[in-house]
């Protein structure tokens, strides 16, 4: 019998998952699904076309370079020169991995250590925590706090002592996601600089997930945090082809950072998985060098996908509004939070799961992105994903409409 | 400054590779590169089609099913309900991962612990000691031994690997066909394994990528399916081997329900999902041929036909020039004794291959250091080539 046999302890309590609870609920496709965050609108032609033509070539089905098929890193190695304005190797600053999660993890893997301390900003993409876990290291939680009258996501803020006072000898990283999921807040540049500052005082690393980085609405500006002074030595900044090209299912991210930090994450992919699939990094690296010549033209996609969603963002503001919801209007990405108070309907998972059976609406309770010493303060919201097609935000408009009249 | 920060423990000493040093050397095209396992002959056109259809269907580019596709997934319960000849669950039973090497990763940090250990057979598929080493656990190798010259000669003593195994074990690592000898494990000699597994109660990985390339005389037996192994055995399959794909990255992990959950856990903290077309076109190409097994238009067995020729067909060059070769029973993969070469002058020649000591460890170099390994999952046109530089070899 093999019944001494169980899981290994780094993956001790990780296996619940807010996903798998909402996955399936919302495959019905009676429930108009705003709750996991992928687009329903399909993605450029182009890159769809630059794969079909990838797999025509007989060599783009078989193993490419381990780190980053070489068209690939050469066309991240253009796109983020030019956004940070320095040159960027190809082939020792950059690990292309299996979407943003794979980036993180081999962040997680090849540099932190067992009882070492990582602080994560609350709330929190789901992942961070279990990737921590499972590294061996503690999670420091820190909350963002908000206005009592707020309205965006810039009334969301980190406690400048309270923040300070979560660094120690211990303190291995500080994980960033600017723009943030599931607020939608994009870190200013003091801010970035308060974090910079404790991270050069304490010698910290610092990873920054910035996967919604070319979602940003009008008035706001994306910064990162690696282009602060005495930064790029200790960052590593993580990217993601699924939300650039709204393609989330080809699981494709990148690692960028200096040599001495990337090459760890390096040693862990060649240990791990080896190599990412070689059509669909030839496919990305298309749409990376066509949206390259267009930098800074109202055609690039890293600028005409955000005014498409700003305007998605707007509409499903106002269907908030008018049904008598709080949304909390999000600088970037491609979520909205949302306080249903004024429903007097339960919170958090349990308001979810009962609007999911009687609304036919789904969403994510943003309790799953908090610590449990901070889920008083969050229960009160839910996420909404607004990267729909119009259909689905009509659909939405007439669910949230008819709220009241049942 | 950054000073202080430097790799985790965990990856210790794992930086090294024997690939890196390998594949820039063939990425020259001058070179003959039958180094890497990978084909130059074209995937199945349907296989490739597939993708084409996949991914002008919007849903098809957004997130799947984590733990596997679910039309994948139960297209691997077919498959393999049939292979196996017992129901296997497609959500319980089943993981899709990265690759092989996802699976082997997953089965890793799933199920072994610091301090275990973990016995894997010489020559081993390289990745096997590291992995097990960065899962904090102790790797145990035991070699096969040769009698004579093709890959059936060389076997595991009884007695050795009946030493290996203690109370610290936690799996054995077997790979059949195995990468680089292209040895077929016989129901004998799984048989012994299984009896030491069961006596032991360890749990046993079996990496099967190669499964369907198997040469006529010759039979893949899965350890799965001797009794009291199904329970305690994860096997492990390959979309990039099974399809000639190896670029996608796809495989899965079937095995029982109480085994396969932590490796789900592992997907679900690590990765979170696998890329959704690959994973349709695979689904499509491997139902087309559940509906052809048994009949010779099936990929799964068609390919070895075509293989076999290459196979035999490279064993002669390389005796015409003089060399032994050890004649696989599976697998792409075929070992060369150099010995009879006065100089072993390949990286200065222009043929790539591997030295098989990447494939073992130290205390066993010295058994191994005669041999190289040629892929020869090649086009006609690729071994001709191979042929035209062996041949003149000793014109030199």
């Amino acid at each position: 019998m093999a019944s001494r046999h169980t899981h290994s302890k780094r993956i001790e309590g990780l296996d619940k998952n807010v996903w798998v609870a909402f996955t399936s609920v919302a495959a019905d496709p009676t429930i108009v699904n705003l709750g996991q965050g992928f687009p329903d609108i399909p993605p450029p032609s182009y890159v769809k076309e630059a794969l079909v033509k990838a797999t025509s070539v007989d060599k783009l089905n078989q193993y490419t370079r381990g780190f980053g098929h070489p068209s690939l890193v050469k066309a991240l190695s253009q796109v983020y020169g030019k956004v940070y304005g320095r040159t960027i190797d190809p082939f020792k600053e950059i690990l292309v991995t299996v979407g943003g999660y794979g980036s993180l993890f081999s962040t997680m893997q090849g540099l932190v250590e067992v009882g070492d301390e990582v602080i994560i900003v609350e709330p929190f993409f789901d992942c961070y925590v279990p990737m921590v876990r499972m590294a061996g290291a503690t999670p420091v939680l820190i909350p963002l706090l908000v206005f009592s009258t707020y309205s965006t996501s810039a009334d969301w803020y980190l406690d400048p002592e309270e923040l300070s006072s979560k660094f120690n000898s211990k303190t291995k990283a500080i994980i960033i996601n600017t723009p943030n999921n599931p607020i939608g807040k994009i870190f200013t540049r003091d801010e970035l600089q308060m974090i910079a500052d404790l991270c050069i005082k304490h010698d910290t690393l610092c990873f920054s997930d910035e996967v919604y980085e070319w979602l940003i609405y009008r008035g706001h500006q994306h910064i990162k945090i690696a282009t602060l002074p005495g930064m790029w030595d200790r960052t590593i900044t993580i990217g993601s082809a699924g939300k650039t090209f709204s393609v989330t299912g080809w699981k494709l991210g990148w690692s960028i950072g200096p040599e001495h930090l990337v090459k760890h994450l390096q040693t862990v992919m060649q240990n791990t998985l080896y190599t990412c699939p070689t059509p669909l990094q030839e496919a990305v690296a298309q749409g990376l060098m066509r949206n390259y010549e267009l930098m800074g033209q109202p055609e690039c996609y890293f600028s005409s996908l955000a005014e498409e969603l700003e305007v998605k963002r707007d509409r499903m503001a106002s269907i908030l509004q008018e049904a008598g919801m709080s949304p909390v209007i999000p600088e970037g990405g491609y979520f909205m939070l949302v306080d249903v108070t004024s429903l007097n309907e339960a919170y958090d998972y349990k308001f979810v799961k009962w609007m999911i059976k009687e609304k036919k609406l789904a969403a994510i309770p943003v309790t799953a992105f908090v610590g449990d010493e901070s889920k008083k303060e969050f229960e009160k919201y839910i996420r909404l994903c607004f990267i729909k097609q119009d259909s689905t935000l009509d659909a939405a408009e007439a669910i949230l409409k008819n709220w009241r009249r049942v």
